[in-house]
């Protein structure tokens, strides 16, 4: 029996552990990109049956909550710690109907992880009504408009597509030209706070005439990066691969915004950028459709980390979260319920979510069998523990 | 097959426990029973699914068979199918009566006398076509006629090259109800995609005579569009404006009875408020139409538009005279429409047998574009084109056998019609062969007794049938179809979706016989024709072709509204991210959920849905010169959207109840006969009887007649015996009767008496073949 209840322990909260440090994992996430496919992540939502308790944006069951917008505009491990917290309350309700718990592999609890994430880079709907006044307001239809002799393209001329990317593009590379008429005009250019940019991406979507369709792949955050590089972004910024002091640190979680959202911050600091590159003599970077989906998205995906965990408060968190009544001490080989959390290693990065999750109903049988409370996760806690539990980790752990 | 009797009352009992549920009588279920439960019981073996996709009705719905063994014990919706997700409409429910009905053919059959011997499929192919061979020798070959419902994907090009191969241009395809309203669409709006009615989207729905609820378009998306429409806050208001109360009248917020025809003149009526009360989209109307306000042309010549003929033409009174509605029940409903937005005029299925039908679908398609309902949200979209859809021209829009056809298009005739007085005139010629696929026109006609004959006519008929139907009896050989759950099938999007789709799934079941996919037999033919058409079999060019869409990098493989959802996020981000890596995952994943689809549209892109020579939309309708004739509206009133009173119906007093035909659910089937479908509007088949005839209550009992009593119903044409439903909802003077169902087919069909359809009065030359809104009958008891 004690063997038994040893390795469930093992199998279980050695998950805790695993996230953190699989090569696979730590070459994204310890730079601070998006891992796993978010497209792969989206079917196992369907095909794993979350989708009958939980919605997105409306659609599916009304069990859960609607996932769809902000729930998961958090890190990796502020993500796991919420679907560890929902565990017991899920296991209560599936058992009521009569629904089988799903079980993830490492793979594929890192392509949902990786979708949840994802949703919040969607734009919110839109309100076209706010858009038109936007429109005018920010001055926008004093050159797009259809008079005699318009600065800009008329909206229902333009030639991009209206997605949010190409919206993107397009405001980016015209923003040079624009801040020199703006300047010309003594006219403060237009900025855009909170969902503005949304409700602008909305009516300009409706109002566009264009029939073009032009799609991109995902974005890819590892050549965004590359271009964050290349066109000089890093020169100026630091983030997660940038080296620049001159301009605010990127990898905040300012970017867990939508795509236009994301646009609209980028538009916001042009004047300051546009004048240091004149002054600095550079050059005004221009990017593709394509290059500006894979910038946005290297954007996007620099807050999928977060902050580092802090050891010592991680140290805190396992004896608060009473995860030293079952396992004892990292490392002084305490005989308890669970084995020794410093031996406990698996091969995958995020590993310790999935298997968190494939032993959570037993686990959650065992824990009230011996009295012990669902441990929550809240903010940093997830990242903390396993700062420290790297901390106390063999040499392997140190170096991903 | 062994049935043991405890075996069989537990089959009784749990049919008749699900039948009962649909309205079916016991007295029909133990007749059909003891056919079913031999074929289907007692199912042995594992557990299986298969999907396939029903081809019952153009709507194209997906299914999911559950299997025992090698047997099909039941047919869901597919979850997957972004055209019925999941549900499944009682037609669908009858495909497994079709799979296992006891007239399957096993084997190919060959005429001798009056009696049938089984052949060898070799010496039917070789026949066959010794006999095309022959006709092409003597030059008659031209003269080879295809008859099928529409045909799409590689069956259509198959069946294409080879008529062509045969120097024949004769493919006609029997297409269904609502072609009036197409015809109108297209002519406003200089379009040739089917439309697409946004009905979930929409606020308000002003049906006049359109039955969303009974196989209007698609079945169950149309059902699935009506509850959303129904379910959103607020609640979608529908009125229904029509003769009878139908399904979707007893559904409706408001039912108007009409008088039968009168629904253009309603529309205008609608339209006069409209445009007296400035309740028109202004926006829409002034910038994106042509032919409301008056104008000149390059002459200098001023025209009235639609705007002053309407004022001038169409004030309460008359139309209130016109339809029978009163003055302010147009009004409140006028000013309903006029300020809800986005609102949704509908014309359909029942009026289409008016006279002047499509005239009809114009004046009330004219009520969209005052609503500015034209390519909006919630108003009339356009289908997006078959992405595969090959650029040439393979053959006829109006084939030669069908010259007829776009002149009679304004008496919203179908093309069965058409095509029975082309071979009663033998004109322009009489086939000298004609090869059926899949129908059973027979069956389906006015006067099944008359067409027969004028079939006989032909020298070579083949049927590829799965059934020995009505038709395949006439045939000089018959050669046994898979049904579509034992075929590969190739599915276009169908009638009112608005996306591109391409649905596609493998056999659910091997086939019962020696039967072949109606595909694999066309292929056949023409190989042995020399004829050359896509390799391999014909799964293999199903796939091959559908492995196409892997180049279109758009849309996704089907799925739910969740994977709708997903793909219109993408779609908006710019984004484009399939499932799949190869045209072969691609192909494996269509056949698993069901096909492909791309739910992307762009609305309000008028450089698509305005193709007029003005690139607007048109109330000046130059190009419906094709509608006009001797009895026409002169000058230019005839090319804006108007109403032409019927004719006086004959028989004056001798006969005093006004017919209004209409189409049940079981009309629009393509395979009718099957008892299912045929008990959905009620019991009918225990007492072989096809037909019911509905009174209203002071007539019948006036007449002595009450619900269920048989009674002669006689016009001056023909009699027919009919069952009696009397309803208080039936106006005096006015009796309901379905257009079909009647006619004898097999063991399970066995109605004796004529359908409705035989009362009408034939039309002469420059008139309706057949006159259905002037018929007029006495009614007796039986």
């Amino acid at each position: 029996m004690c063997k038994i209840r040893s390795a469930f322990w093992g199998g279980s909260l050695a998950t805790l552990l695993v996230a953190f440090w699989s090569p696979a994992l730590a070459s994204g996430v310890e730079k601070g990109l998006l891992s796993g496919n978010p497209v792969h992540g989206r079917q196992l939502f369907v095909s794993k049956g979350c989708i009958e308790c939980h919605s997105v944006r409306g659609v599916g069951g009304r069990i859960g909550p609607d996932l769809g917008l902000k729930v998961f505009n958090k890190s990796v491990y502020e993500i796991g710690g919420i679907l560890w917290n929902h565990s017991p309350f899920m296991s209560r309700k599936m058992a009521q109907m009569a629904i089988q718990r799903p079980q993830f592999t490492p793979e594929e609890m890192l392509d949902l992880i990786s979708f949840l994430y994802f949703l919040n880079y969607f734009d919110p709907p839109g309100n076209v009504r706010v858009g038109r006044q936007l429109w005018v307001e920010k001055r926008c239809a004093d050159c797009h408009s259809s008079g005699e002799r318009p600065l800009g393209p008329p909206l229902e001329k333009m030639q991009s597509p209206p997605t949010s990317v190409f919206l993107a593009q397009s405001m980016w590379n015209h923003s040079a030209r624009m801040l020199e008429m703006f300047r010309r005009l003594n006219v403060e250019p237009p900025t855009f706070q909170g969902t503005e940019m949304v409700d602008l991406a909305a009516y300009i979507r409706q109002a566009h005439r264009n029939p073009r369709r032009q799609l991109f792949s995902l974005g890819d955050p590892r050549q965004g990066e590359g271009l964050f590089d290349s066109k000089g972004c890093a020169s100026c910024h630091s983030s997660s691969g940038g080296r620049g002091s001159q301009a605010p640190d990127l990898s905040g979680p300012q970017f867990q915004a939508s795509v236009s959202q994301i646009t609209g911050q980028m538009w916001n600091h042009l004047p300051r950028m546009y004048d240091r590159m004149i002054r600095q003599g550079l050059r005004f970077p221009t990017f593709s459709g394509e290059e500006m989906n894979h910038l946005i998205s290297y954007l996007y995906s620099l807050a999928y980390v977060g902050k580092p965990g802090d050891a010592q408060k991680g140290a805190i968190a396992f004896r608060e979260k009473r995860c030293v009544t079952c396992h004892g001490q990292p490392g002084k080989n305490q005989q308890r319920l669970g084995p020794d959390l410093a031996t406990v290693q698996t091969d995958s990065p995020l590993g310790a979510i999935p298997l968190m999750w494939n032993h959570a109903m037993e686990m959650e049988g065992k824990m009230q069998q011996n009295q012990i409370a669902w441990p929550r996760f809240e903010g940093s806690e997830m990242a903390d523990l396993q700062a420290y539990l790297r901390s106390v980790q063999p040499a392997r752990a140190a170096t991903p | 097959m062994k049935l043991s009797r405890r075996g069989f009352v537990k089959f009784s009992a749990g049919s008749a426990a699900g039948l009962g549920l649909a309205g079916f009588s016991l007295k029909a279920l133990s007749a059909l029973n003891a056919t079913v439960a031999e074929e289907i019981y007692p199912p042995r073996g594992p557990e299986s699914f298969g999907n396939s996709i029903c081809q019952l009705c153009p709507g194209g719905c997906g299914i999911t068979v559950r299997k025992v063994g090698a047997r099909a014990v039941s047919v869901t919706g597919n979850k997957s199918s972004p055209i019925n997700s999941g549900g499944l409409c009682p037609i669908g429910v009858a495909s497994l009566q079709y799979l296992y009905h006891p007239e399957r053919l096993r084997s190919p059959l060959k005429k001798q006398g009056n009696s049938w011997s089984k052949i060898s499929w070799k010496q039917a192919v070789d026949e066959i076509t010794s006999r095309l061979r022959s006709l092409a020798e003597r030059g008659e070959s031209e003269r080879v006629a295809v008859l099928s419902h529409p045909l799409s994907g590689v069956l259509k090009e198959s069946v294409s090259k080879l008529l062509r191969g045969l120097g024949s241009r004769d493919l006609i395809e029997l297409s269904g109800p609502g072609d009036g309203t197409q015809v109108a669409v297209r002519i406003m709006q200089g379009v040739t995609e089917a439309p697409a009615y946004d009905l979930a989207s929409s606020n308000y729905i002003l049906t006049i005579g359109c039955e969303i609820l009974e196989g209007w378009t698609s079945p169950v998306w149309d059902m699935k569009g009506f509850s959303q429409f129904r379910g959103k806050r607020p609640r979608g208001r529908l009125v229904y404006a029509g003769p009878r109360q139908s399904v979707t009248a007893a559904k409706a917020d408001s039912w108007i009875p009409l008088r039968p025809g009168s629904g253009g003149a309603f529309a205008l009526g609608i339209a006069y408020v409209l445009i007296s009360e400035r309740l028109y989209d202004f926006e829409f109307v002034h910038s994106q139409c042509f032919g409301f306000e008056d104008w000149r042309d390059s002459e200098g010549k001023l025209h009235a538009g639609f705007r002053s003929r309407v004022l001038d033409g169409y004030p309460l009174n008359r139309v209130s005279e016109l339809t029978g509605v009163a003055p302010e029940q147009i009004l409140r409903v006028a000013r309903e429409f006029g300020s809800t937005r986005p609102a949704l005029a509908l014309a359909g299925s029942v009026e289409s047998v008016s006279p002047n039908s499509v005239m009809t679908a114009l004046c009330v398609h004219s009520l969209n574009a005052l609503s500015g309902s034209i390519d909006r949200r919630g108003g009339v979209l356009l289908q997006y084109p078959d992405p595969l859809k090959t650029e040439e021209k393979l053959i006829a829009e109006f084939p030669p056998l069908m010259t007829d056809f776009k002149a009679r298009l304004r008496f919203g005739e179908d093309p069965l019609q058409v095509l029975d007085q082309a071979l009663q005139r033998r004109e322009p010629y009489l086939p000298s062969a004609l090869l059926l696929l899949e129908t059973d026109p027979v069956f389906d006609s006015r006067e099944p007794e008359d067409f027969g004959k004028r079939l006989r006519q032909i020298p070579l008929i083949v049927s590829i049938s799965s059934l020995l139907n009505a038709t395949s009896s006439l045939a000089d050989y018959v050669l046994p179809a898979a049904t579509f759950l034992e075929s590969w099938v190739e599915q276009p999007a169908p009638p009112g979706v608005p996306f591109s789709y391409e649905g596609l799934s493998a056999p659910a079941l091997e086939p019962i016989g020696e039967s072949r996919s109606v595909g694999d037999i066309v292929l056949t033919l023409a190989r042995a024709l020399a004829v050359k058409v896509p390799e391999g079999d014909y799964g293999s060019a199903v796939k091959n072709r559908l492995a196409r869409l892997y180049e279109e990098k758009r849309g996704s493989v089907a799925g739910t509204v969740f994977d709708q959802l997903w793909q219109q996020l993408m779609e908006q981000s710019g984004w484009w991210a399939p499932t799949y890596e190869t045209p072969d995952q691609l192909l494996q994943q269509m056949e698993t959920k069901g096909g492909w689809w791309d739910s992307f549209y762009r609305y309000e892109d008028w450089s698509r849905s305005l193709r007029t020579s003005s690139g607007k939309f048109q109330f000046y309708l130059p190009e419906a010169e094709f509608l006009r004739d001797s009895n026409s509206a002169p000058g230019d009133s005839f090319y804006f959207p108007h109403f032409e009173s019927p004719p006086k119906p004959p028989g004056g007093d001798a006969y005093p109840f006004l017919v209004n035909f209409f189409d049940p659910l079981a009309a629009k089937t393509r395979q009718s006969a099957l008892p299912l479908v045929r008990e959905i509007a009620g019991g009918q088949v225990q007492n072989n009887i096809g037909v019911w005839v509905e009174l209203g209550q002071e007539d019948a009992g006036r007449l002595g007649v009450r619900s269920g009593d048989l009674v002669w119903v006689e016009s001056p044409r023909s009699r027919i015996q009919a069952f009696a439903r009397t309803s208080t909802s039936v106006p005096a003077g006015l009796v309901n009767i379905p257009r079909g169902l009647g006619g004898k087919n097999g063991p399970w069909n066995v109605i004796s008496t004529p359908g409705g359809a035989s009362l009408v009065e034939q039309g002469k030359a420059n008139e309706p073949t057949v006159r259905w809104t002037e018929t007029r009958v006495r009614i007796t008891r039986a």
